[in-house]
Order: structure tokens, then sequence, then C-alpha cells
């Protein structure tokens, strides 16, 4: 037996203590309390003084970059300058966003920025997106340890972003809209909706693209098959002709299908707008596949696969049809507006490619979907004033343009998409991408009541699926369908 | 006048028993710290999310056991994923442990060039698993992936793989044994295969004994302890199983992919559910507690150690 006074007993009392008082040290202070009414946070104190007199210089110039372009009209974006925090002293801006890739065109517009408001510096932390999950991961934590960036990039509709309004976490920005009289106008209004919160805007629009409403086709296989380019007005009944001509056959065996669909939450709730409804309940907190307008649109698809057997099933294409399209085994398929600039250098010259909105449906107009991200403040932001001035910034005319051109991100700016600049910058099916985004009937994907999108959209994948690999019947593929998504939509906020 | 006498310090003197003491558990501070801070400390904090609502943002609310009803009572994904864990841990197990005991028995042949095939053999285990996935998604592509194709030759049709429901846990299967197969579980049944002393093998085979003999009455009870240790890991190791999935299937087809770990996984960092998830994960900890009790109780009829033997 030992007599060492550190006896082994002792030491493994001591070691845990010790350990605990390393965490505690490295610890972030405690997370906000839960607000348990949806109650966004008011704006917090600031030692800085009201506003400057809109006389005050503007912040960034609002004339065309130096690049030879016709830039979108120089919209009313900037903000007059907002106060110094404190004689003196500068407010430092962290911003938290998702670009991990191209980092240095996100933060282009920066020095000039702080160059021309030089009691505001911007911090830029650029957190990986990673496979979706990541960011929103990491901005949770950062929430937990109040360590949350001033402005921060968030996701409407697919992210917990509404959750987090919800909570409480990030502030409403209509008092500093008022108070510096910026111009929502600029931007379409359906992106807008996607960032309101009980009537409440909580973020600036900064990212948008019109989902899976677009189709592409291979102009090649309709030339071949005498078959004219549809046109933005075609009917699903038109469709399934075309796509019947389209489709070849070795026996039972099909060679090229007419369409390869996208078989995934947004795109069907496209077809469902198309007829005149929507998947889920008006109040958010039931499921309405059952309703004739998602019955239709499911059934249009089923039909599709089984009965005219022209678009291809899940066992056709695991991954999503564009492999299908690229080797020529599809003619038309559903996929997202980045097949617009990724599908030429696949498709290497063998064929050219058209492009036309999903076909109207009974409803009597184009299904509607826009997925819209955007930067909120942080409810506990020091500087609100400044902070809405580097959000305005990041989604002014002249950042919205250098994302586009170097990046390929698009602000929802009307004149960003009016730009002979980003008109040009595609062929035909980026027009189409274009007008689309112009329609004023388009709606982000809904958000339900208790704001569980992601298990949503995950258990509509996962259901479906039951259809679409042959595994159940229509109705008995609509009965889980409904039932599994009235089971997520009846959990609590 | 009065003079103060200065009398020294008294000074510690420190035991050898005491430095060497703190030397060692200097040493082990290390391990110590990072098994606290990364390995129990977090455990137990699990332990006790488990009985809480908690979703990260705001402070948890104590709710007792609730987590674990809700599991086992109301949630038809805990029963789903489960089943499906346990048939992938069911067929992989199995299948992973005699391909690596037969291709450790292969190399463990003093043949020529056998060093080169240890090293081919042991490569697909380096490959990272999200190029694996991504390898495999094209391979077993139903319509342009070679697998097919060569099957097309010997007029088997076309299979679906991964876009199937019936054909989505295999496909995961042969991804799985084709990077684990020639691992470190090769490499430890190669040790255990080589520890077997060959003056057994020449006794049995002056008796008489033919190969299979050999193998099935020497080999075989001799690596019984590598096999047991072998079959402890993969079992603990695939009831984890998750990234495949989510890099190539994401559950599905119609959950036919829809592992434990992946349906944590959504809990935990797609629902922000990280109660629920924390529940989930000490259902799984007492699950594999209890497989590997079992396996402990059973290696009493079959693992044989020759230690033991001696020692009686």
């Amino acid at each position: 037996m030992s007599d060492s006074p550190l006896s082994r007993r002792s030491f493994i009392k001591a070691v845990p203590m010790v350990g605990t008082i390393l965490l505690a040290a490295c610890a972030a202070p405690p997370a906000p309390t839960p607000t348990a009414q949806p109650k966004p946070a008011a704006p917090a104190p600031t030692t800085a003084p009201a506003p400057a007199p809109t006389t005050a210089p503007a912040a960034a110039p609002t004339t065309a970059p130096a690049k030879p372009t016709t830039a979108p009209a120089a919209a009313p974006t900037t903000v007059p300058a907002a106060a110094k925090p404190a004689s003196g002293t500068v407010a430092t801006i962290r911003v938290n966003y998702r670009i991990g890739d191209k980092p240095e065109v996100f933060e282009k517009a920066w020095p000039k920025f702080m160059q021309d408001n030089p009691d505001i510096k911007i911090v830029g932390e650029p957190i990986s997106f990673g496979a979706y999950d990541e960011y929103f991961a990491k901005l949770a934590s950062m929430m937990a340890a109040d360590n949350l960036g001033d402005v921060v990039w968030v996701s409407a509709g697919s992210g917990p972003f509404m959750s987090q309004v919800f909570k409480g976490f990030f502030r409403p920005l209509d008092d500093l809209i008022a108070a510096t009289n910026y111009d929502l106008n600029v931007f379409y209004a359906g992106a807008m909706e996607g960032l309101k919160y009980e009537g409440k805007l909580y973020a600036l629009p900064s990212d948008f693209h019109p989902g899976n409403q677009l189709m592409v086709y291979n102009k090649k296989m309709f030339d071949a098959a005498g078959v004219k380019y549809p046109t933005d007005d075609w009917t699903f009944d038109q469709f399934n002709d075309i796509a019947a001509k389209l489709t070849k056959r070795t026996g039972d065996k099909v060679d090229v299908f007419g369409y390869a669909p996208n078989l995934q939450a947004p795109s069907y709730e496209i077809l469902v707008r198309a007829n005149g409804g929507s998947s889920i309940s008006a109040d958010a907190k039931k499921s309405a596949v059952k309703d004739d307008p998602a019955k239709t649109a499911f059934l249009w698809l089923f039909d599709a696969m089984y009965n005219h057997k022209f678009a291809t099933r899940k066992q056709d294409q695991p991954k999503g049809g564009d492999e299908l399209f690229f080797a020529e085994q599809a003619a038309i398929v559903t996929s997202g507006t980045g097949i617009v600039f990724n599908g030429p250098p696949r498709i290497g010259g063998k064929f050219q490619m058209g492009g036309v909105r999903t076909p109207v449906g009974k409803g009597g107009k184009h299904g509607g979907m826009i997925h819209i991200g955007g930067t909120a403040i942080y409810a506990k932001t020091k500087f609100p004033e400044q902070a809405f001035k580097v959000n305005a910034m990041l989604t002014s005319a002249e950042n919205a343009l250098t994302r586009a051109l170097e990046y390929g991100g698009y602000i929802p700016r009307k004149d960003l998409f009016e730009s002979p600049v980003v008109r040009e910058k595609g062929g035909q099916p980026w027009q189409v991408v274009l007008d689309a985004s112009a329609d004023p009937n388009l709606k982000p994907y809904f958000t339900p009541y208790n704001f569980r999108t992601s298990e949503m959209q995950s258990v509509i994948d996962q259901t479906t699926d039951g259809w679409w690999t042959g595994n159940k019947t229509f109705d008995a593929g609509l009965d889980e369908l409904d039932t599994a998504l009235n089971v997520v939509l009846a959990k609590p906020r | 006048m009065t003079t103060m006498a200065l009398t020294p310090a008294k000074r510690t003197k420190m035991t050898r028993g005491r430095r060497q003491a703190i030397a060692g558990y200097l040493w082990i501070m290390p391990w110590l710290i990072g098994f606290l801070g990364f390995g129990l400390i977090p455990t137990v904090t699990a332990f006790g999310l488990s009985l809480t609502k908690y979703d990260i943002i705001t402070t948890p609310i104590f709710i007792g056991i609730d987590n674990y009803l809700y599991a086992v009572q109301t949630d038809p994904l805990f029963w789903r994923s489960l089943g499906v864990t346990l048939y992938y841990v069911g067929a992989s197990v199995p299948l992973g442990i005699i391909g690596s005991l037969a291709l450790a028995l292969l190399l463990n042949m003093k043949k020529p060039g056998t060093a080169t095939y240890r090293t081919f053999f042991f490569l697909p285990n380096l490959t990272p698993v999200v190029a694996m996935a991504i390898l495999f998604t094209w391979i077993l592509n139903p319509q342009f992936g070679p697998l097919n194709y060569l099957l097309g030759l010997v007029g088997i049709p076309s299979i679906p793989w991964l876009g199937s429901t019936q054909w989505a846990i295999p496909s995961l299967l042969i991804m799985a044994l084709w990077s684990g197969l020639g691992g470190s579980r090769m490499v430890i049944f190669l040790a255990g295969l080589q520890s077997v002393p060959s003056e057994l093998h020449e006794a049995a085979e002056v008796d008489g004994a033919g190969r299979w003999h050999r193998f099935r009455h020497v080999t075989l009870p001799l690596i019984s302890p590598t096999m047991f240790f072998n079959m402890v890991l993969a079992i603990i190791g695939t009831l984890r199983v998750f990234e495949v999935s989510y890099l190539t299937t994401l559950g599905g087809p119609n959950y036919a992919t829809w592992f434990y770990m992946l349906h944590l996984y959504q809990a935990a960092f797609r629902d922000f559910d990280m109660g629920y998830a924390s529940a989930l994960a000490v259902i799984l900890f007492i699950i594999t507690l209890v497989l590997t009790y079992i396996q402990l109780q059973l290696s009493n009829r079959w693992v044989y150690y020759e230690g033991e033997a001696r020692n009686n």
C-alpha cells in the first residue's frame, strides 16, 4: 500500500474537478432564456445614438461597377449611415454565412463599405454548408452559446429559421426598415413572404431560385420525333402526349424515357399547386394530400410511371434523372436550375437543351415554388442599426450583380433579374428561369405550423417511394402518406 | 536589545513514491482529460439530456422518461430502424467474419508475392467512405453501372440496386464487404493465424488429418479468441452503421435503409430534437451492452484459451 499523500483515490477525485473547471473555462456564456411566446426580442439596448439624419452621405456608391455592364438601375438600396456606436468607437459586426467555397466573392464589397463607414468593422465567419445539416447545427450551437454573429445567413423553408424566429433568436427588421426608409419594392414579393413570420419581416432576401419548376428537354429528340417544342402554356394532357411520343421501347424494355421526374417533396408541391392546392391545409396543421389538387398531382405522376409508362421510376434513377438526360436516355427532365449552367458541359455538344416551365394544371396556372435564403439580424446584437446597414449592403444592387456574375448566387432583386448582363448569362432555359422568377404567383415552400419542415420533407420523400418503387398501390400509398404526414404535423412546436 | 533568530524555512521533502505518482499521473493526464471531456462527461450528459425536451438553443425541460416511452410506444420509425439495422448486422457480421477469415487464410500461405497481396487487399479499407460511396453509386447505377453490364453478359437481368427496397441493403452490404473484408479485421485474423504453433499442424498431419480437419480441429479452436474479439467489434461497429446510407440512399427508398443511427441523426441534427436523440443513443448503448454481454456468456461455450487450458 502506498504511503504517498497523493493517493489514487484523491487523484481520481481531482481529475474530474480539474476537467470540469477546464471545460467551464472554455465554455461560452449561458444560452439565452427561452421565450415561451412567439415574441421576438425587442432591439437590444445600444449605446448608439439615434440614426443620423438622412442627409448623411450614402454608405456605398450605387452606381454601376466599373465593369462595362448595364448594371441594374441604382435602386435606393443603401441605408443612411447609422450613427457611431459611441464617440470614436467602432462597431464590430460579425457576419455568419454559408458560402465556404468562394468567400472572396461574398466579401468583395466589404473593404469599400468599411472605408465609407469607418464606424463599422465587418468580420466574416464563413461556415461550411456541408451536407446541408452542418451549417444549421453550427448555428444552433452558436445560439446556445450566445455566440451568434450579428448578421446571419438563413434558409427559409428548409432550415430551422422559422423555429428560431419563433423562439426569439432573430429580431424583426420592420422598425429598422421604417427608420431608414429602406425600399423593399426592389425585391420580388414572393421572396419576401418566405422570410416573414406573423406579418413581420425577419431577413432581407439574399438567395433565390425558382426550384424545380424548370423542365429541360433534349431538342434533338423532339426534332427526331417530329414534336414541336413545348410552350409556356402547355397542359399536363399535352405533356402526356409529348412524353409518350418521345419514349422509345424494345419490347417491354424502355430504351429512352419520355420524362425523368424529380422525386422529392418540393417538386411534388409544384405539381399540387398547379392544380390550385397544397399538400398541407391552409393552417399548416393537417395533411391535405387526399384533397383533389394533391391527389390529382400524385395520380398524374403515378400514371406516368405505371399506366403510360413514359416516366422513370425510383429504380430507374435512384440518384435523380440528370444522368439519364445527359446520356440521352430521358427526353425531358425536372431538375434544379443548376442544370442550366452545369448541363451543357455534361452534354458535350451531343444535343441542344431547351427549357420550359412545368405545365399549367387544373388551377389554370403554373405551380410556383421558390427557395429563398436571407440575411437576418441576431436579436441580441448590440448594434442593430449597423447590422442592418451591413445587411443592406449584402443585398444591394452592386453586391447582387457581383454575386450573380462571379458566384452564381441570385438575390431576388427585380433589377438584377431584369439586367441584360444577367439575362445574357445563359441561353433559352435561363430565360425561362428568369421569367419564372418574376411570376407574381410564386410562393415559397410551406412551413408547417410546428416548424418541422425537415421532418415533413423526409416523411414525404420516404413514403412516396412506396409508389415509385412499385411496392404500393395508389390508394394504399396515399393513405400511408396522409397518415405519416399527419403524425408529423401533430407534433408539438 | 533583542535579536531575532532567523530560522530557515523547513523544506518539505517529497518522497520518491510521491514524485513517481505525480509523474505517472501527469503522463496519463492527456488521455484522462480526453476521456473525461470527450467520453465520460458527454456520455453522462447524454443520459441526462435523454430525460429532457431539448432543442440545443433553449434550456432543457425535464420530462422524465417520456422520450423513452415515445420511442417504444409511438415512434413508428424506432422499431423500423431497429429492424433494418438488425437485418444489416445479421447479414454483415457473419459475411464479414467469414470473408475476412478466408482472406487471412489465403494470405497466410507462404507463397511468393503474399506481402503485395496483403497490401492490395488492405487498400480498400483506406478508401474514404465518401469516395467509396460515390464510386459505388456509379458502379451500382442500374442504367450505366458496370456491375449490371457484367451481369448482363451472363444473362442476369438488370438489378435496380440502390433504387429498390429489396436490393438496397444488399447493395450497402457489397460496399461494406468491399471495404471491410481486407481491413483491420483481416490483419487481426492474420496475426491470430500466425500465432498457431506449426508443430500442432505437423502432429495432426502425422496422425492423418487432412486440410479441413486440421483447420476445423486445430486452427479454428486456437484462433477462436481472435474470432470472438473480431465478432464483438464487428457487432458494435455495425450497429452504428450510418455513413453509407447517409451518403447513398438517405435512408430510402421507402425507409429500406433507414438505419438506427440515421434515425438518431435525423432527430438530432435535422429536427433538433436533442432530448429524443439522446434517448435513442442511450437505448442503442443498452442494446450494445446486452448483445456484448450475451456474446461474452456464449463465448464460454466456443472460445478456447490455450493459457487457461494449460493452467487447468
